[in-house]
């Protein structure tokens, strides 16, 4: 009895569930799609679903830019800030988690602070990237 | 035995905890003085990138200049508007997706996956996508949909800026908040919701009764981070629509960036700057003490 009772909702649990993440997914499957399109393709109207698949584009990609340099650029500068963040980030937040003083709450309010500001402002605006980083650490390890 | 070990363990401890504290505030200190002194220095200085014969001590004529531009007032209540309308959608969005995908359903792994794609994508990748795959008014996809069902398509980026630029930034926050959210709904006793359930109470109840109290602790590190984030989103306006048309999609943060980098006032930037500074610490103020308040609950 309760196994007919139970199973429509749970097909449209599952109906509704796929439908949404679909989509979701959906601009980003397009995207993948729209790379193998050629230019025509890409631009028509009214959207192709069904084309003549290319590799033109990734071929230009590849020729036209130094694709990879932008990769590794891209690369090195995120792990060597997550690096440096984890560096100063992980002994800071030990610190604050386990032995918290008078004034934690009051450095940590600044700490979340300095990453509020709009960077632009700064004129200075890499240089904050790692302390984003330290607080996310920070949050991680709040007992 | 652990009394009488107490005083002198503790004094050592907190010197330890001190050396280790230490070089994440000193260097955070001198990241983050030198911009704020350099800043507020700049702010009362008239200097202008274009004119280099337009110099010296400007007094408060930035500020002034600042505060009394209309493009201030409309570009703070943008940004208020973007943090809270984005905030509404993927909090709320959040919690009900993150209960949906917590119940049995045939794939539900690799539907959970393509819900938390979004969120791996880059700022200006995904802008880009909106903007001409999906929006365009002549070859959109949702475009097409809507001439497929006799509708006009809108210009969505030209005739609704804000909104639009809401819903791109929603799109990638979404994945973000039903990430955390769904852990947080995993974590709770499956034996609680089943006593619930066995006392007669349905499924609204159990929801408002026992999953969103749980869930509270997750919303607001959810709320907090998004907000940090939301304050400062630049990417996706200037990939957008840059700020246009007019002022109607520019926040705070593109406003400095276009008084610095498009007119080269570097001293009513540094202005804007200066107030978006002062904005921000506020919120972080009331923010921060509110989050703590419910984390140590």
């Amino acid at each position: 009895m309760a196994s007919k009772k139970n199973r429509l909702p749970k097909i449209a649990i599952g109906f509704v569930g796929w439908a949404v993440a679909l989509w979701i997914f959906f601009p980003l499957f397009w995207m993948v799609l729209t790379g193998f399109k050629s230019e025509m393709d890409a631009i028509s109207t009214p959207p192709h679903l069904i084309f003549h698949p290319t590799l033109q584009s990734y071929h230009d990609v590849f020729a036209q830019e130094n694709y990879w340099h932008f990769t590794f650029n891209t690369v090195f500068m995120s792990v060597l800030a997550t690096g440096c963040a984890l560096l100063l980030g992980v002994p800071a937040a030990y610190s604050m988690a386990f032995y918290p003083g008078k004034r934690t709450r009051g450095t940590l309010l600044w700490m979340l602070s300095t990453r509020m500001l709009p960077l632009s402002g700064c004129l200075c605006r890499s240089i904050s990237s790692p302390n984003r980083r330290i607080f996310s650490i920070r949050l991680s390890v709040w007992p | 035995m652990e009394a009488a070990l107490t005083p002198p363990d503790r004094v050592t401890r907190k010197k330890g905890a001190g050396i280790f504290l230490s070089p994440a505030v000193i260097i955070l200190l001198i990241w983050s003085l030198i911009p704020l002194v350099l800043t507020l220095w700049y702010s009362f200085q008239n200097y202008n990138l274009v004119d280099p014969t337009l110099k010296g001590f400007a007094g408060v004529s930035n500020y002034v200049y600042l505060l009394t531009d209309p493009d201030f007032l409309y570009s703070l209540l943008n940004t208020v508007l973007l943090v809270l309308g984005v905030l509404v959608v993927s909090v709320g969005g959040g919690v009900l997706l993150a209960v949906l995908y917590d119940q049995e359903f045939w794939g539900r792994g690799i539907a959970r996956v393509l819900v938390i794609s979004p969120f791996f994508v880059m700022p200006t990748v995904s802008a880009l996508l909106w903007k001409n795959l999906m929006l365009h008014p002549i070859y959109g996809v949702y475009s097409a949909f809507m001439r497929a069902v006799g509708l006009q398509p809108i210009d969505w980026l030209a005739q609704y800026p804000m909104q639009t630029v809401m819903m791109i930034v929603a799109w990638e926050w979404l994945p973000f908040a039903v990430l955390i959210l769904l852990t947080a709904v995993q974590s709770l006793d499956h034996e609680q919701k089943e006593a619930a359930r066995m006392d007669g109470a349905g499924p609204i109840a159990r929801f408002r009764y026992i999953i969103l109290p749980h869930l509270s602790r997750a919303i607001t590190v959810v709320v907090m981070i998004e907000t940090i984030y939301l304050l400062t989103v630049f990417a996706e306006i200037s990939v957008t629509t840059s700020g246009g048309p007019g002022v109607a999609s520019t926040n705070l943060a593109f406003l400095i960036f276009s008084r610095a980098l498009q007119q080269f006032d570097i001293g009513g930037a540094s202005a804007g700057g200066v107030v978006a500074i002062v904005i921000a610490n506020i919120i972080a103020a009331f923010l921060v003490r509110a989050v703590a308040r419910n984390l140590e609950a």
